[in-house]
């Protein structure tokens, strides 16, 4: 280098200063990569009570643990559906720095097919609008909440499924449906036809639940965008993931 | 920390120099999984060189043999029939055939392995520099950058996606995806390059909105002043460039760039345009080193002259900040409510019934940004 027009040793204490005081990218980064994050919750009937009481409270903390982690804040866009007898949007997607927890209430049926169909669709056009605006992005994340047996027809869903998570080059999205409650009312033969990434919540601990959310947030963001995601595993003995990635 | 592989190429005599660079990926290295890249660079005996870079497809369980077999085999192809010639009209063919020999290659491994073909899913990016022009080949992601002898920076080649935006069109989807091309512009420097460090020097951001590049980053592979061609002892000089690229260190990086803006000239005005412009908030080498993935870069620069000079400003690397307040604005203003925010229904709606057109507003709006 000793032919650089490179000899102040002013100028380069001043950038190494600058580097260590946090400049030098760590105050502006280029545009961030995104990862969607879809809730996608049972509200029907039977999820009244004490198991809805808990949802809701987990929710509610489910921003802050996310934060937690300043590239997570920056890179998680996160979406709540419900579904009962029609799938309805309650929070449209936004960043999770500004998720508002919505307070759930539950009502009729599980509509479980027209849910996921519906929180598919709503997970696909935010991929689109990132690749629109060329931003970069993980590969979408949706978590499906039920403690129930679908009432509506399903027949066509597993293939749904299957197609989005195996197109692309890591699979388009993870899907994961996460049984709550007692073991006799939830259908997990249902829920292992729909994707193999089938979780048994036990004693309605949704706060251990969001709290792995929120780690797999966490892992996500610090991958790299588009080279698959690391495997993520239980955080409590109340979750049983029998899968493995 | 990752391993590095550089190397630097005999060049005594060659009206350019030579480099390959390679990086392990934290992720792979991690998980325990190979390093996926593959890269080439050699002179042949008339004076012209062949540059190759491959990335094998991370999906794929035989990526790295993919990768590897790819540069072998075209290197070779090329090295065997181009070392003697005088005329380059042959090439474009030349290279098409050196794609469909690298096709056979891996398919005869598959067979004797009994894997099937798609599992030695690869990228590659070939250049065949001839002195006086660039002939070019590639697929997939990542790709080729050049700087024009007018001091203008350059993508020769366009990513290759899938319809999803993610996945990649590896070499074995077929010569129908292979894309071959002549530089049309008096070169002086050109770089090949994985998509590890082409999305980076191009975020696909930028490409969008003005197909423009961090070219102070670009500069760092491509400028001749940042390179230091004239420096005795090269083979320090790409060491340094290794260990920057490996873990970069402002102390190491910041002098290339004070040379590369300064281009022969005075270094005050370039420092300070650093200070001022560039290092507090908006460019930073530690993007290098936030890279996961494997990454490579394999560079060719004419050291007989030097490109025209450019105003230092052409230098300015994009305002981030306001890039991202407006990707914010694209993907959640329509969504946003104004102050204060009401309780959100219920019901709504995701998009408004008219989304489509809503993006192409988006689009027309983000069309006018100027970075």
């Amino acid at each position: 280098m000793s032919q650089m027009p490179w000899n102040n040793e002013d100028v380069r204490k001043q950038i190494i200063q600058i580097n260590e005081e946090g400049g030098g990218g760590l105050i502006v980064h280029q545009a961030e990569p995104h990862v969607a994050c879809c809730l996608l919750v049972d509200t029907s009937s039977s999820m009244r009570g004490e198991k809805l009481r808990r949802l809701n409270a987990a929710l509610a903390e489910f921003k802050q643990q996310v934060c937690e982690d300043p590239l997570s804040a920056r890179r998680v866009d996160v979406c709540v559906i419900e579904f009962n007898d029609e799938p309805s949007v309650v929070t449209p997607f936004c960043p999770i720095r500004e998720f508002e927890a919505p307070v759930l209430t539950a009502k009729r049926c599980t509509g479980m097919g027209k849910g996921i169909r519906f929180a598919l669709e709503a997970v696909h056009e935010q991929v689109h609008q990132y690749h629109t605006l060329g931003v970069e992005c993980y590969q979408p994340f949706v978590v499906m909440l039920t403690d129930g047996a679908p009432t509506d027809d399903i027949s066509q869903i597993p293939a749904m499924i299957r197609e989005c998570e195996q197109a692309g080059r890591y699979g388009r999205l993870r899907f994961h449906a996460i049984g709550v409650g007692d073991e006799d009312q939830v259908n997990y033969q249902v829920l292992n036809q729909l994707c193999h990434r089938v979780v048994k919540l036990q004693e309605n601990d949704f706060s251990s639940l969001f709290r792995w959310i929120s780690q797999s947030m966490q892992i996500i963001s610090h991958s790299q965008a588009g080279v698959g995601t690391p495997p993520i595993q239980p955080l409590s003995k109340n979750m049983v993931l029998p899968w493995n990635d | 920390m990752a391993q590095i592989l550089y190397e630097a190429i005999d060049t005594k005599e060659k009206p350019y120099a030579l480099y390959a660079l390679e990086r392990q990926g934290r992720a792979h290295e991690t998980w325990g999984a190979p390093m996926q890249d593959s890269s080439a660079a050699v002179t042949l005996p008339n004076g012209w060189a062949v540059l190759v870079a491959a990335d094998g497809v991370g999906s794929c369980p035989k990526a790295d043999v993919g990768s590897r077999l790819a540069t072998e085999s075209v290197v070779k192809y090329l090295a065997d029939r181009v070392g003697t010639m005088k005329d380059a009209s042959a090439l474009p063919e030349l290279l098409r055939a050196a794609y469909e020999h690298a096709c056979r290659a891996i398919r005869a491994r598959a067979v004797r392995d009994g894997e099937e073909a798609r599992a030695y899913g690869t990228t590659l990016h070939t250049a065949v520099f001839t002195g006086s022009g660039l002939y070019f080949g590639h697929v997939g992601d990542g790709g080729i950058l050049a700087l024009t002898a007018k001091g203008e920076y350059r993508s020769l080649t366009t990513p290759m996606k899938g319809d999803d935006g993610q996945s990649v069109i590896p070499l074995m989807a077929g010569p129908e995806h292979w894309v071959f091309g002549q530089a049309e512009e008096e070169l002086q420097s050109v770089l090949l390059c994985t998509d590890g460090v082409y999305d980076t020097l191009c975020p696909p951001v930028l490409r969008r909105l003005n197909g423009g590049m961090e070219r102070a980053l670009a500069g760092y592979f491509l400028s001749p002043y940042a390179f230091d061609w004239r420096g005795t002892e090269i083979e320090n000089n790409l060491s340094e460039m290794a260990a920057c690229f490996a873990a970069p260190d402002p102390a190491a990086f910041c002098p290339r760039l004070v040379s590369m803006l300064a281009q022969g000239g005075e270094a005050g005005p370039a420092e300070r345009f650093l200070l001022r412009e560039m290092w507090p908030d908006r460019l930073s080498p530690m993007y290098l080193e936030q890279i996961q993935d494997d990454i490579t870069a394999v560079g060719l620069i004419r050291t007989d002259r030097l490109p025209q000079a450019r105003p230092m400003a052409d230098y300015t690397p994009p305002d981030w900040r306001e890039i991202n307040r407006a990707i914010d604005s694209a993907l959640y203003g329509a969504r946003r409510s104004p102050d204060p925010v009401p309780p959100i229904r219920a019901g709504r709606r995701l998009l408004p019934k008219n989304w489509r057109s809503g993006l192409r507003q988006m689009a027309k709006r983000i069309k006018y940004w100027r970075m």
